[in-house]
């Protein structure tokens, strides 16, 4: 079933930013729904069942260690890889990043998987609810050491941090008294080590007057969340880095303007800032298409989705993603990974073009490329009997509405041209090469 | 700023467009492309490098320091290890004092030659006796874990100097994962496997025309924006690397590499013939990075632990009479660290549990042999542990300040005193 060309590129872009890129099957449903109504799905994974939540006691036959590492990334790139739900997924990958917490601290998997349960809970809930919850999550209350943060000897690590990375902004407008009296208010917040729940110490809380940001009273770490959602700033800050994250880097004050308000009507709602900003003109502008460098994570599982590959295909995908630059669970300090022109160096980008012929290789070896490419193949035409037809259905399918240039495309019809006879059918024969050649080249790391 | 390797190249192989974008990094093939490939365009001036090298060989583990350099003549010493405790007339011997593993006897040699350094009670305060934080604790550099600016003390060297920072192939690792100390967000060191394999790597039959089309593809004037063009540069900039890899390999001298007598079945043996191919073959790396597993001797440690000593010793003796013959060897130092030693007395299973304090070794023949420090007393010990009494950190801010000629202050976060091995 053929759409017109730019309802397709613009799917395409939704798919990669609100999502992983979409497996064959995916793509005929969204296709069929359209742009608008696809945008309405992924904003409400709600009313997709998680086929997946039986997949906390096993994956493809393995038991799910929660002590070990290894094993918790495995799930979750496999949730990342196989939901209905992509852009629950995307968020809980956002909200990682944002209140980047690592095992290397931590030492505790089990933590760590329990919070990201808290993202996914409320990957597009309230802020001002996921705020709370990070403030009570054992993992952040290692990470930021709440332990420490007793009354009379208060602990800042949590208190800065939540006004400077998680919630403000450097330059947010508040002051070192802030971050103290903050700190005060979250004296005694703690947690239960053999339940792995958090836990109030009342005497270990200092219950005196704070004054947090203007405002006086006997605060507790609830009084200064709602304080901090509230401020212009944080408006500011937190609708700010959703828009780099989904949309591009250098959002203006006109691109933001629109979604504070939405902020503030929704009562901090992520689900309507999101919404607003998937919606916005701005989001399928020149400006925002292929113009972001595409995470490790994205990279990933765009490549496994849109070949329809199992996971088996690349049996060590954590490690595989730490050699890109992307060690989930294991960011690489509290400001989270940089993003942007900081995922390529010269070996996280050998290990992506690696990556890559690696599945190519495994596909072709257990015969599932021809099966699953066709079908994907078939969203755009029929089997290509020629080199020039090869590279234009092939690159179509792995970068829709994204044409190469001239010398892009000439090289790769020469690599289809070598021994093939226009008309011949080669095209089997052909795909592999050709398909590892463009998941290889520079723009394929565009997301 | 070129490499004085890369700067090499541009003289050799001419002016050519075409061997300007495979052989330059992209810092200076714009330059080139700025002016037409006018060789006038490359940046002049720049700093030759010196050419001094860092290898750095973890012992993964925890290694057993008082089985490794063994105080013979202290009575405690029997007593604390009635079943593993080596015997005076087996160990070789380096003072009236203390001496090294009876497989050590290469290592002996070296040390006789004035090449090996011998650094007794190495440790750091506090000592924490789980792996995982101790060895964090080595690789940064830092006793206290920084989560808001984690790095290793080797990627703060190179980004402490804009030079390295451009190259690649400044720090090199020798396995399948860049180790903590080298790594940062900004400091991109290379993991190039066993060598070979690092590259673009396909297995579709077809190699040299996937090859051929990926380079057209990673050429200049296939793609348009900022980032694209960043991702084609940094294509450029590996793929050049790896061509640099392939050529310092066909450049190594065999002859000289079989005088040299590699020890056979000996992994750290091949790595360190790796290695000597790349620093003869002109690779400009700074740091080498290489890890060695095996060492958490808790059960039947005798065997296990010699081997893994007669291993090192070997190889390194080895390594460096090669680079001896290849003209290289005053130009490379070789340090040893593990994340901690072992407790002084042997548990019930011939083996010994987490301790602290250790032994490190720095070797090669531009190193000042002898043996520093104070070996920690066997009648004064922490929870049973060896007392440290030179800090990590004094024998790294000796390499950075008097091997690698930078100052350690910045990369170590304060002033450590040196260690007189250089």
């Amino acid at each position: 079933m053929a759409i017109p060309s730019d309802d397709r590129r613009r799917l395409g872009h939704l798919i990669r930013r609100a999502g992983f890129g979409a497996r064959p099957d995916e793509w005929a449903h969204y296709q069929k729904l359209g742009v608008a109504a696809t945008t309405e799905s992924l904003l409400h994974p709600e009313l997709t069942p998680d086929h997946l939540s039986d997949v906390s006691d096993a994956l493809d036959g393995d038991y799910i260690d929660h002590e070990d590492l290894g094993s918790v990334r495995k799930w979750w790139v496999y949730r990342m890889l196989h939901t209905h739900r992509p852009l629950e997924e995307k968020m809980t990958l956002f909200w990682h990043n944002h209140f980047a917490t690592a095992n290397y601290k931590v030492d505790k998997p089990q933590w760590m998987w329990q919070q990201n349960e808290l993202f996914r809970r409320n990957a597009l809930g309230n802020f001002r609810t996921l705020l709370r919850g990070v403030s009570r999550d054992p993992a952040m209350l290692v990470w930021l050491d709440g332990e420490q943060n007793k009354k009379g000897k208060p602990n800042e690590n949590y208190g800065r941090e939540l006004l400077e990375l998680f919630t403000m902004g450097i330059g947010g407008g508040y002051t070192e008294t802030d971050v103290k009296e903050g700190a005060r208010a979250f004296t005694g917040w703690r947690y239960d080590r053999d339940a792995a729940t958090f836990m109030f110490d009342a005497d270990k809380h200092d219950d005196g007057i704070k004054t947090f940001l203007g405002q006086t009273g006997n605060f507790n770490g609830d009084d200064i969340v709602d304080i901090v959602v509230r401020h212009p700033s944080t408006a500011r800050f937190i609708c700010a880095k959703l828009f780099r994250f989904f949309v591009h880097d250098s959002p203006t004050k006109t691109d933001l303007d629109p979604l504070i308000r939405v902020y503030y009507q929704s009562a901090f709602d992520i689900r309507s800032v999101v919404g607003a900003m998937l919606r916005s003109p701005n989001f399928y502008s020149d400006k925002a298409m292929y113009a972001k460098i595409k995470s490790p994570a994205e990279f990933v599982l765009t490549v496994l989705r849109t070949l329809d590959a199992p996971l088996s295909c690349s049996p060590n995908i954590g490690d595989t993603m730490r050699a890109m630059g992307q060690d989930l669970f294991n960011p690489p300090n509290v400001k989270g990974w940089s993003e942007g022109q900081s995922w390529i160096n010269t070996m996280s980008l050998l290990a992506r073009m690696n990556f890559a012929g690696g599945v190519v290789k495994e596909m072709q070896r257990h015969g599932l490329f021809s099966d699953r490419l066709h079908t994907a193949m078939s969203v755009v035409a029929a089997r290509p009997n020629s080199p020039d037809a090869a590279v234009d259905a092939l690159w179509d399918v792995l970068l829709p509405g994204h044409a190469p240039s001239p010398a892009t495309r000439q090289a790769l019809v020469a690599y289809a041209s070598d021994d093939w006879k226009p008309g011949e059918p080669r095209f089997d024969q052909k795909a592999p090469g050709l398909i590892n050649l463009i998941l290889s080249a520079p723009e394929y790391q565009l997301a | 700023m070129p490499s004085r390797n890369t700067r090499r190249e541009f003289l050799q192989n001419g002016l050519t467009f075409v061997s300007l974008s495979l052989a330059m990094p992209h810092f200076l093939m714009r330059a080139a492309h700025a002016a037409d490939g006018s060789p006038l365009a490359v940046p002049s001036g720049s700093p030759i490098p010196s050419g001094k090298i860092l290898v750095v060989l973890e012992l993964s583990g925890g290694n057993d320091g008082l089985n490794t350099v063994v105080p013979y003549a202290d009575a405690g010493y029997a007593t604390a290890r009635p079943t593993i405790g080596l015997h005076s007339s087996d160990v070789v011997k380096l003072s009236d004092k203390i001496a090294l593993h009876p497989k050590m006897t290469a290592f002996g040699k070296m040390f006789d030659k004035g090449h090996l350094a011998v650094v007794t009670g190495v440790g750091y305060p506090n000592p924490n006796r789980s792996h995982f934080f101790s060895m964090d604790i080595w690789q940064t550099g830092l006793t206290e874990m920084n989560i808001h600016d984690r790095s290793g003390w080797l990627a703060r060297y190179f980004d402490s100097d804009g030079h390295l920072k451009s190259d690649p192939l400044s720090g090199v690792t020798v396995g399948s994962a860049l180790p903590l100390a080298l790594f940062s967000e900004t400091s991109p060191c290379s993991c190039i496997g066993d060598g070979n394999s690092f590259g673009f790597r396909t297995d579709l039959g077809d190699t040299h025309r996937q090859m051929d089309t990926l380079r057209a593809l990673y050429s200049h004037g296939t793609v348009a924006g900022t980032n694209a063009e960043f991702v084609r540069n940094v294509g450029m900039d590996a793929y050049t690397a790896s061509q640099q890899i392939k050529q310092a390999f066909q450049k190594y001298d065999n002859k000289a590499g079989d005088a040299a007598k590699y020890p056979a079945q000996n992994g750290l043996a091949n790595t360190l013939k790796t290695l000597a191919k790349l620093i003869s073959g002109g690779i400009d790396t700074k740091v080498y990075y290489l890890s060695m597993g095996g060492f958490d001797t808790h059960a039947n440690q005798p065997n296990q632990h010699g081997n893994l000593l007669g291993d090192i010793s070997d190889a390194v003796a080895a390594f460096f009479d090669d680079l001896e013959m290849q003209g290289r060897a005053q130009d490379v130092v070789l340090m040893t660290f593990s994340e901690f030693g072992r407790r002084v007395k042997e548990n019930g299973s011939s083996g010994t549990d987490h301790g602290a304090a250790s032994v490190l070794f720095v070797a090669g023949p531009s190193v000042k042999g002898g043996i520093y420090g104070q070996y920690p007393s066997l009648n004064d010990l922490d929870d049973g542990d060896l007392k440290m009494n030179t800090d990590f950190r004094s024998v790294y801010a000796t390499l950075i300040d008097k091997w690698l000629g930078t100052d350690s202050n910045a990369i170590l976060g304060g002033k450590f005193g040196h260690v007189g091995f250089v």
